[in-house]
């Protein structure tokens, strides 16, 4: 990789915002550090390393979308590099992984690391945005369903309050970027580049891939609407920022002023391919509010059991919250069980920690489930959350088919009808 | 160290691969695994070949055993000659012969496989995951999700349901004390004990109708659902022979009425009681209770919306109905082919280890 002067302003660095938790206990530990965060995603949840790098970017290529992972290090030099070389990083995709030691003018990685080394330091991308853990993850995720969909999740997380907004939802529960002190511009950018990069890749894949593929929720790689994302990509400037609007039936439609005098065809079928990936699933949220107004009239004391599904993230989190919130019933929640199943657990622990930190440690107790496809074992685990069968369960479901069925046919059979609610949280009305 | 005594405590695993977590849908595999020797404080991987000389050359593979890379050990079949060694530039690529590996402790367990095989096909999903966390997790995640007995913090950031482990299957009890045995999270050896009987046998079908809902499929998972479902046919006519073929109804939508029509042409032949219907998907649910009452099973493939699917379990309680039976296919390791292999070599005779655990696409009751 060399990188000429000319190269030097087509590019856009994200780095994570530094944090350190407060609390080391239980799950908290993992999310001890931004870096601990990104080796959990990373790694699906095997793993997380507690070392606080002294440098760790991500450099994307505004002109073909390529990536750059760019990690520097003055203590314990080997051992990050031995951390990122022997871990399973089965979610780390990037088209160069370089790792500098900062401050020395050698290194002890031999003549080409020296060399690489030397090249890195004249990077000097355009702007450095400061994104959140997720973000971060994001624009190094593999190409593949669920890297994806991170890439997703993220840029959803970024549009949290205009979407609550297009929404008609009033609160002041913190967003999920606003829990890590991430401005929302440089979010939504930062999710923006890694969504856009990540689409260029996405419609470079393998169509035999895809046709392996054992489900129908992969979404359709891009076609002639490559160009217009590539051009998206190529003019990501300052002011970004854009508009969600929603239409009740029809779902939520994003748009940007700083395209909407560009009259292309190529840059508007690209528009709507980014309105349909990216908004299109949250038409499930169309009438969710109407349906806790409804409940609110005979509702108690409740739990709230969300099933999570492979799609979702702390977007759906906030949403929800603030949904409850506006129907006048988040007081009323006692308990909320965030259930994940074996693909669904890093995306469900890490939503887990936004609902740590947006609501206050008394009130709701929030609960990370980690359930499975295996009816003997869902059965088990809506057993456990059904508690006191006269107490209200709310349950939103967006799991897996087998699971849906077994977990939601147990809670009938422990709390009876009048005390289980269930709502499907589906697209298809 | 002698190898009885490398092997006392241990559990030994033959034969099983790795899903990636997204495994539900696609089963792209990560690791495959000939023999796990699960030791207090790591694992050991062994790969038979007939020629370990060479193996590396055709596989290399390095596992984690959450402490630092962990090279593979290389089983020959017959004793080396003097002087034979890898050829090849590999870390520590030690190499054994059977003659040193078996021992009493193998043969023991060759009566524990059958009972062992059972319950990880019961509780696959999960038990999957069990595996990665064996295999690629680092003790600290290991044990935010696995607490001991031991440990002094208990609250709300203790992960449902392993945070009480009585709720738990003896089988799954077990794996999460060899987890926390390779990990160095306990110094005892492996508790529990796994039960002998499996309640809920998957594809055990009792039904003499199957009422199969159809969305859209995508051409590779099609393909998987016809095998599948010929396999469950065929177990349904051999149960009802005396009492004449089983009914099969086909309920689709006007888009997925190719995908039905399909399968309709690839089951229909020998079965003279199959039909499809078109219906509206909010039709769905009433006409799949309607066709299932009195003994029928519903068969949910592929990804049926959420609706339909709180449809039919609420209509199905309001009925009282519980001669209706939901169904899902799901994936599930095969019975391997090799099982009696694996027991010839653990009692020192011939083996022959081409296939390893497969899954399979097979009907499990909801």
């Amino acid at each position: 990789m060399c990188l000429s002067n000319s190269d030097l302003e087509v590019s856009v660095c994200l780095r994570m915002r530094d944090f350190e938790s407060s609390d080391g206990r239980g799950i908290l530990t993992v999310f001890h550090r931004p870096l601990s965060t990104w080796f959990f995603l990373t790694t699906h949840g095997m793993w997380y390393q507690d070392i606080k790098p002294e440098r760790a970017d991500i450099s994307i290529d505004l002109r073909t979308g390529g990536t750059t992972l760019v990690i520097s290090h003055e203590q314990n030099f080997y051992r990050l590099i031995k951390a990122i070389k022997s871990i399973p990083l089965f979610h780390l995709s990037v088209d160069a992984l370089v790792v500098v030691r900062e401050g020395r003018d050698s290194t002890p990685w031999g003549v080409h690391s020296k060399i690489k080394d030397g090249e890195i330091r004249r990077v000097n991308c355009r702007e450095t945005l400061k994104v959140t853990p997720l973000t971060f993850h994001a624009a190094s995720s593999g190409i593949h369903r669920i890297g994806f969909y991170h890439r997703i999740m993220a840029f959803q997380q970024s549009l949290s309050k205009r979407i609550a907004r297009a929404l008609s939802l009033g609160g002041n529960i913190p967003t999920p970027y606003e829990i890590f002190s991430v401005e929302e511009k440089q979010e939504i950018r930062g999710s923006l580049a890694a969504l856009l990069s990540g689409i260029i890749k996405w419609g470079r894949i393998d169509i035999d891939v895809l046709k392996e593929e054992l489900t129908t929720s992969v979404i359709e790689p891009p076609k002639e609407e490559l160009r217009g994302v590539m051009y998206l990509l190529r003019n990501l400037d300052a002011d970004i920022t854009p508009e969600i609007t929603w239409d009740r039936g029809k779902g939520l439609t994003l748009s940007f002023k700083a395209f909407s005098g560009v009259r292309d065809k190529y840059v508007e079928s690209s528009l709507n391919y980014i309105n349909r990936v990216c908004l299109g699933r949250l038409r499930c949220y169309d009438g969710l509010l109407e349906e806790f107004e409804r409940e609110e009239k005979s509702l108690g004391k409740f739990d709230l059991v969300l099933d999570f599904s492979e799609q979702m993230g702390p977007l759906d989190i906030y949403l929800i919250l603030m949904m409850l919130k506006s129907a006048g019933i988040l007081e009323k929640c006692e308990n909320l069980w965030l259930i994940g199943t074996p693909l669904t657990y890093p995306t469900a622990t890490y939503s887990l920690l936004y609902i740590r930190k947006c609501l206050p440690s008394e009130g709701i107790s929030s609960r990370l489930v980690i359930s499975s496809e295996d009816p003997a074992f869902s059965r088990v685990i809506a057993k456990r959350v059904s508690g006191d069968r006269n107490k209200k369960i709310i349950y939103l479901a967006a799991g897996p088919t087998s699971h849906v069925i077994s977990f939601y046919k147990t809670l009938l059979e422990e709390k009876g009808r009048e005390n289980v609610r269930a709502i499907p949280l589906s697209p298809h009305k | 160290m002698p190898c009885d005594e490398l092997l006392k405590g241990a559990h030994i695993e033959p034969s099983f691969h790795l899903y990636h977590p997204d495994m539900v849908y696609s089963n792209p595999r990560i690791a495959e695994i000939d023999i796990l020797l699960l030791l207090n404080g790591g694992y050991v991987c062994i790969e038979l070949k007939e020629e370990p000389q060479s193996s590396p050359i055709d596989s290399l593979k390095f596992f984690q055993n959450g402490l630092g890379s962990q090279a593979v050990l290389y089983m020959s079949k017959k004793s080396l000659g003097h002087g034979e060694a890898s050829n090849v530039a590999v870390l520590n690529p030690l190499i054994i012969t059977r003659e040193d590996f078996i021992s009493e402790k193998l043969k023991e367990w060759v009566d524990n496989l059958p009972k062992f095989r059972k319950k990880r096909r019961e509780f696959f999903s999960i038990d999957n995951f069990l595996c990665a966390l064996l295999l690629y997790g680092s003790p600290g995640i290991c044990n935010l999700l696995l607490p001991s007995k031991r440990e002094s913090y208990k609250g709300p950031d203790l992960v449902v349901p392993f945070d009480r482990s009585e709720d738990l299957d003896d089988f799954i009890k077990y794996r999460i004390s060899l987890i926390k045995l390779v990990k160095g999270l306990t110094r005892d050896t492996h508790e529990g004990r796994f039960n002998e009987t499996a309640e809920g046998e998957v594809g055990d079908l009792k039904s003499k109708k199957l009422v199969i809902l159809i969305p859209t499929l995508s051409p590779s998972f099609l393909k998987e659902v016809v095998r599948s479902i010929e396999l469950i046919i065929e177990e349904m006519r051999s149960k009802t022979e005396l009492e004449g073929l089983p009914e099969v109804v086909l309920l689709c939508t006007e888009r997925s009425s190719d995908y039905c029509k399909k399968l309709q042409c690839k089951l229909g032949e020998g079965l003279s009681k199959i039909k499809s219907e078109v219906a509206r998907l909010e039709e769905w649910s009433s006409k799949a209770v309607e066709e299932a009452s009195g003994g029928g099973t519903i068969l949910l493939i592929g990804e049926v919306p959420k609706r339909i699917l709180i449809e039919l379990v609420d209509k199905i309680y309001e009925k009282r109905d519980e001669s209706i039976k939901l169904a899902s296919l799901l994936w599930r390791p095969s019975h391997p082919e090799n099982e009696n292999d694996l027991k010839e070599f653990i009692k020192g005779n011939k083996y022959d280890f081409k296939s390893r655990e497969e899954i399979e696409l097979v009907l499990v009751e909801l």
